[in-house]
Formats: C-alpha cells, sequence, structure tokens
C-alpha cells in the first residue's frame, strides 16, 4: 500500500498541524516537509518501479461500496502520466515549502499556512492517482477548496477575501461541467475508470462530444481558460508560494493533467478538440498581450501562467498528450522558480510594482540570476529547458491543427520573450528607481529553493530533447511514434529567431529606451493598448451580465421577503397575538375571577370565625361546658 | 346503715357543679387548677359510689379512680410549672390578662 501512502502522509501531516500546530510554533513546518518528504521518496521509488518495467503501471484498489452487481472500487493508479504528474508536484511542493518557511516566518498564522498546504498536497496527490473520476472529483474538489483558503490567507485584506470568493465561485462554474461530465459517464457511459476509453466512447455514442467539452470546462474552471479565467490574475493577492505552487506549477495544471488523461476520449471526437484548441488559442493569444502592458510583478507572471496554460491545452487540443504535458512539466520549474524569485523581490522590496524597481541583479544576485534563467528558459531559448516543450507544441500544432493555431503559438511565443525581457530588465537592470528601498539577499531558506529549481528549470527539458533520445516521451506514452514528420521543417528554426527577435524587441524598447513604432502609430494604436491594458474589460463585462444580474435577483428576492413572506409571518404574529390577548381576557376575568372569589370567601368566613379565638383559656371552658350541656340533651332526646 | 347511692350523687353532682363554677369564673390560674381538681374528684366520688352498689367483688372502677388521681397529681403538677412559668415570664397569673392566642 505504498501507494496509498503518498496522499496519505501530507493528509497526517494537515490533522497533526490543524490541531495542535499552533503549539509547535516555528517547528510545525519539520512535520509537514518531513511528511512531504516521505510523499516524495516514495514517488521515486514508484517512478524507478515504473520505468524499470517499461511503464507497467501500479495498481492498488479496495472496495469502498460493496453493491450487489458491481462494487464500487477506491484506489490507486500510478502509470507513467501520474508518476510524472507526483514528482512534479512533490519535487517542486518540496522546494516552494521549503521557501515557505523563510517567506512566512512572520505570520501570525504560521503553522496553519503549512496545514493547508498539507492539506493542498494530500488532495493534489490524490487527484493524479486517482483510478477513477470520483476519486479524482474529490480531490480537485479539495484542491479548489485549499486555494481558496490560501488565495484569502490574507483575509484582513478586503481584496484576498474578494479574490477568495471570486476564484471559488468561477472555479465553481467549472466543476459543474466536470461533475455533469461524470453524471453523464456514470449514466450513460459503464463506469467511472480511468481506462477501456474505446467501450466507454461507443457506449457514449453520440454524447461522446457533450461529455468532452463538460470535461474540457471543468478543465477549463481550474486551469483558468477563456471564458473562466478571470479568477486566476486575482489569485496573487494569495501569499507567493501560494502562487508559485498552486496557481502556476500544480493546481492550475491539474485541467491539463485531466485533459491529457481523457485524451483518448477527446481523441475519438475532432470537434471537441477544435473546441478546446479554439478556446486555448484564444486564452494564450490574449494573456499573453496583456501580460505585455501590465506592471505589477505578481501580475505579469499571472497573464504569463494563463498564456502557457493555454498554450499546453493548445498542444494538448493538436492530440498529443505528451507535448501538452511535457510542457506542463517544464513550465512547472521555471514558472515555480519566477513565482518564487518575484516572491523574494517582493520580501525584500515590500511592493510588487515593477515601475518602482530596477537594478536590483546587484542586490539580490542569486534572486536575480535565477530569475534571469527562469525567463531565458520561458522565452525558449535553446538548450534550456522551455524551448524543448515549446517547440513540441509547435510542431504537434503545426502537424494536426489548420495553420492559424500555428502563427497563434508563434505570436505567442513572440510576446512571451518581449514581455519576460521587459519583466526582467525593468526589474533588475538599469537604475533603481525607488530610492528608499533597501533591498537585501533572502536568507538561505529562501535562496536554496531557487538554485535548485533554476537547475531544473535549466535541465528538466533535456529530458525531452534528442539527446536523451526522447526519453520524456517514450516513458509518457511509447506507443506514440510522435507527429514529427508531417510538420513543417522551418518551425524549429522559426521558433528560435521568434525567441531572439522578442528578446531583441524588448531588450531595444526597455535597456537602449528607444520607441518601437512611429510617433503616428503610437497614436493611432492607444485605443488598443487602453484595452489590453484593462484587460479587454471582461470583468467589467461580466460585472454587467452576470453579477448584477445576481445581485438584483437577490434584491428582489430580498423584496419578496421582506414585503411578502416577512408580512404573512408578521400578519401570522398578530394574529396569535391577538387570540392571547382575548385568552388573557377570559383567563384574568372568569378563571381567575372564580379563584379569588374563593380565596374571598374563605377569607371572610375566616374573619367571622376567628371572633372565637379569644385566646382566654375560661372562654374555651365556658364553651366546652355549653358543648357539654348541648350533648346532654342531644343525646337524652 | 348504708348511706344510699343517689346521696352520694348528689353531693358529687354539687361537687362537679362547685368546680365548674370555680373553673368558670376564678381568674386566679392556681384557683382555676384547683377547680378542676374538684370536677376530676366528683367523678372519682361517682366512681366509688357505682363501684360500691355493684359490689365488691369487682374492682374495675376502684382501678379507675387510681388511675384518675394519678393523672389529677401529673395534670397538676403539668399545670403549676406552666403556671410558675408563666408567673415568671408576664409577672402575672391572672388568666384574663393571658390571651397571646387571639385570633
Amino acid at each position: 500500500m505504498n501507494l496509498a501512502l503518498i496522499p496519505l502522509l501530507p493528509a497526517i501531516s494537515f490533522v497533526i498541524l490543524i490541531l495542535i500546530g499552533r503549539r509547535l510554533g516555528k517547528a510545525a513546518p519539520l512535520i509537514s516537509l518531513s511528511a512531504l518528504l516521505g510523499s516524495l521518496v516514495l514517488s521515486i521509488q514508484l517512478f524507478l518501479q515504473i520505468t524499470a518495467s517499461h511503464g507497467h503501471p501500479v495498481h492498488a484498489s479496495m472496495v469502498w461500496l460493496p453493491m450487489a452487481e458491481q462494487s464500487f472500487r477506491f484506489g490507486f493508479l500510478a502509470d507513467p502520466l501520474s508518476i510524472t504528474m507526483c514528482l512534479v508536484v512533490t519535487v517542486i511542493g518540496w522546494m516552494i515549502m521549503l521557501y515557505s518557511t523563510g517567506y512566512m516566518t512572520d505570520d501570525p498564522r504560521y503553522s496553519r499556512f503549512f496545514a493547508y498546504l498539507s492539506l493542498f498536497f494530500a488532495a493534489m496527490l490524490t487527484l493524479v492517482l486517482a483510478d477513477h473520476f470520483v476519486l479524482l472529483y474529490i480531490g480537485w474538489e479539495v484542491v479548489g477548496l485549499c486555494s481558496y483558503l490560501l488565495i484569502s490567507f490574507w483575509f484582513e485584506k478586503p481584496s484576498a477575501a474578494a479574490a477568495g470568493k471570486k476564484a471559488f465561485l468561477t472555479t465553481r462554474v467549472g466543476d459543474l461541467g466536470l461533475l455533469a461530465a461524470i453524471l453523464l459517464m456514470a449514466k450513460f457511459g459503464g463506469n467511472l475508470n480511468f481506462g477501456n476509453w474505446e467501450t466507454k466512447a461507443q457506449a457514449l455514442g453520440h454524447l461522446t462530444p457533450l461529455v468532452a467539452v463538460l470535461l474540457f470546462w471543468g478543465a477549463a474552471g481550474k486551469s483558468a481558460q477563456f471564458p473562466l479565467h478571470v479568477w486566476l490574475p486575482d489569485a496573487m493577492e494569495g501569499p507567493t508560494p501560494v502562487s508559485a505552487l498552486i496557481h502556476a506549477a500544480t493546481m492550475v495544471a491539474a485541467g491539463v493533467y485531466l485533459v491529457a488523461r481523457c485524451m483518448p476520449l477527446f481523441l475519438a471526437e475532432p470537434s471537441a478538440l477544435m473546441v478546446v484548441a479554439t478556446l486555448a488559442a484564444i486564452t494564450s493569444f490574449f494573456a499573453a498581450t496583456i501580460a505585455c502592458t501590465q506592471t505589477d510583478l505578481k501580475k505579469i507572471l499571472a497573464y504569463s501562467t494563463l498564456s502557457q496554460l493555454g498554450f499546453m491545452m493548445l498542444g494538448l487540443a493538436s492530440g498529443s498528450a505528451v507535448a501538452g504535458m511535457f510542457h506542463l512539466v517544464t513550465h512547472a520549474w521555471f514558472k515555480a522558480l519566477l513565482f518564487l524569485g518575484a516572491g523574494s523581490v517582493i520580501h525584500a522590496m515590500h511592493h510588487q510594482d515593477t515601475t518602482k524597481m530596477g537594478g536590483l541583479l546587484k542586490k539580490m544576485p542569486i534572486t536575480g540570476a535565477t530569475f534571469i534563467i527562469a525567463s531565458v528558459a520561458m522565452a525558449g531559448v535553446p538548450p534550456l529547458s522551455g524551448f524543448w516543450s515549446k517547440e513540441e507544441i509547435l510542431i504537434s500544432v503545426g502537424g494536426h491543427l489548420p495553420p492559424l493555431f500555428l502563427w497563434v503559438g508563434l505570436a505567442v511565443s513572440l510576446m512571451t520573450a518581449f514581455y519576460i525581457t521587459k519583466t526582467v530588465i525593468v526589474t533588475f537592470f538599469g537604475e533603481c528607481r525607488d530610492h528608499h528601498a533597501h533591498a537585501h539577499e533572502s536568507p538561505w531558506t529562501m535562496a536554496a529553493p531557487l538554485l535548485f529549481l533554476s537547475v531544473g528549470a535549466a535541465f528538466v527539458g533535456l529530458l525531452g530533447s534528442p539527446f536523451f533520445e526522447h526519453s520524456f516521451q517514450h516513458f509518457l506514452a511509447p506507443e506514440e511514434t510522435g507527429g514529427h514528420s508531417s510538420a513543417p521543417a522551418w518551425i524549429q528554426t522559426v521558433s528560435v529567431l521568434i525567441a531572439a527577435t522578442g528578446i531583441g524587441l524588448a531588450f531595444v524598447r526597455y535597456q537602449l529606451g528607444k520607441q518601437l513604432l512611429p510617433e503616428r502609430m503610437r497614436v493611432r494604436l492607444r485605443p488598443i493598448y487602453q484595452l489590453i491594458d484593462n484587460k479587454y474589460y471582461i470583468d467589467e463585462i461580466y460585472e454587467k451580465i452576470f453579477i448584477r444580474p445576481v445581485a438584483a435577483l437577490g434584491r428582489l428576492s430580498w423584496d419578496f421577503d421582506a414585503g411578502v413572506v416577512d408580512a404573512i409571518v408578521n400578519g401570522v404574529g398578530r394574529l396569535t397575538q391577538v387570540l392571547s390577548e382575548c385568552k388573557r381576557q377570559f383567563d384574568e376575568q372568569i378563571v381567575d375571577g372564580f379563584v379569588n372569589a374563593t380565596a374571598i370567601w374563605t377569607g371572610r368566613a375566616g374573619q367571622t370565625v376567628r371572633l372565637l379565638q379569644t385566646g382566654l383559656v375560661q372562654n374555651y371552658l365556658w364553651l366546652a361546658a355549653a358543648g357539654a350541656v348541648a350533648l346532654f340533651f342531644l343525646i337524652r332526646r | 346503715m348504708l348511706i344510699p347511692t343517689s346521696h352520694i350523687l348528689v353531693v358529687s353532682a354539687g361537687l362537679f357543679a362547685l368546680g365548674l363554677f370555680g373553673a368558670l369564673t376564678r381568674r386566679n390560674a392556681v384557683g382555676i387548677l384547683m377547680s378542676i381538681e374538684l370536677i376530676l374528684n366528683s367523678a372519682n366520688l361517682n366512681l366509688i359510689a357505682f363501684s360500691r352498689s355493684w359490689g365488691t367483688q369487682q374492682a374495675d372502677l376502684q382501678v379507675a379512680v387510681l388511675i384518675v388521681i394519678g393523672i389529677a397529681a401529673a395534670g397538676a403538677v403539668a399545670g403549676l410549672a406552666l403556671i410558675l412559668a408563666i408567673s415568671r415570664h408576664r409577672q402575672t397569673i391572672q388568666a384574663d390578662e393571658i390571651k397571646e392566642l387571639k385570633g
């Protein structure tokens, strides 16, 4: 049962920390770190076991609900796909947790933070190791909960509380799609286990495209794809390690994982793949344009994450689960590194506005150098990791999807190189624009993960490169021989050129300070810039279309409640009051009348008889004598 | 010559009337107590008289007389003790001045 221990260890750590974490104080992270280390070691052991058996999956299950015909089983499945996710989550997660011990050091809810992180790991590992949809859905919902708890971790800030709420509600809209897909599959698709996709697709029949699109809708909620992407930029209100872990490297990749997991279902239905491709291309392109205009360090990275997730989805939509997963893995490394570097900068500067930064490379050499490595990796410069995975996606897209998508992919690559270079230049080079800041390098608990992740960000991609004989692709999908032949051969060259162009343009514009466009065109393009800078007004549109009507409906029901329901309730109350007033009168006048009359007459009788009691002993004797005489006469008669 | 029982009963009745009169009219508590003794003794006299007329074989009534005498003695003791206590407490033994129990 080593398999079940992987999610169980962080779960145990969560229980310990949430119950007695406060008493542990600064020792709290030791528990969560050691629990996750246990999961990490077990994952590596499983990985070795799977590679040794050439990708044969490890499966462990137990009966959950015994039923007459078919027992409902609860199990964990470690195949190449899930063990890859498992390794990404545990390795990067462990580094980020180590980083958090330094980053969160002054927080009053220190142990609670690690409790939530542990719960997140338990849920995320359940999600990726689940062998059927229900268990996956449980993990899916709990990571959503953790995301909510961690985004609004500093709930004293109203913006953080609102962002948590927004993330929770928006992903919930997506979760509804996943739930609907699961229910449809349970009803019409036979069973909910992963595997037997062909029979499942046959059993679903004409429902297959619907189920596939609903699955993607769920994935779009979690992976922040258009039109459910609005929560992710706001999610940056959370502590930066959370942004790195949940909202860049792991949880948001769960949607990509889900689509990769259900790939055969999508492959059976090309129309569903086109939906995925269209929405992914839209997300990827528009998020990249927004990222070019932002000045908030974390917002840039957030939109960059959106764009890269769209890119992964685009890779999946081209029919290659491997391409998407490969980019997921490399992206997890360099994006986690970017966020942790940004966190280190924010920790030093106490703000996240890039317009007030500059020249930080000299003050924070480790942060600066690692951030630059991650940026170059993301820009797609060979031989760093981003280059290999991006190329894999572009080749797959070029080979299987209409040319338009390839152009979108290339445009995204160009913009990615541009905005990340811009960010590096304004943050780490030139002169510091904020003279009050006393930036300093972060402590070792924060620097060590940066160094470790930078090694990964640089070299992980090599596993999927020709130098290592595409070992990543062969591990993940031995049967997928790769559609490399059908793609245009120039893609590789062009993608390098494009990365160089993007970096060069940003260098000219921000390092040399030259305007890229002539004055007249800049003026003409001003409205478009405004549109992009305001994130295409999507938040405002949602505000108008969804939030206002719902709020109005809420007010309407409030009025109905206050006007009609309350009136009825109050009327009933008033009626009861009147009735009870009548009853009170009856009680007071008649019932009490009888009782009081009895008392009054008894009192009067007492008053009368009282006169006999003179207290003089001889009077009593007189009475006794008189009584005796009376008795004498009575008896005699 | 034997005195007829009826004569004795007349004396007894007189004794009873005397006692009742005293008990109802005396103001002094000791007097009242003494009058009650008279009443009791009139009853004793009756009992003795009837005992004699029924014959000497039966001693029931004589025993009853002895019991009455005993009770009278006990009553006198209790009554005198009470009177003593009252006189100490109130500095009076006039029956018409003691009326705490008036309702």
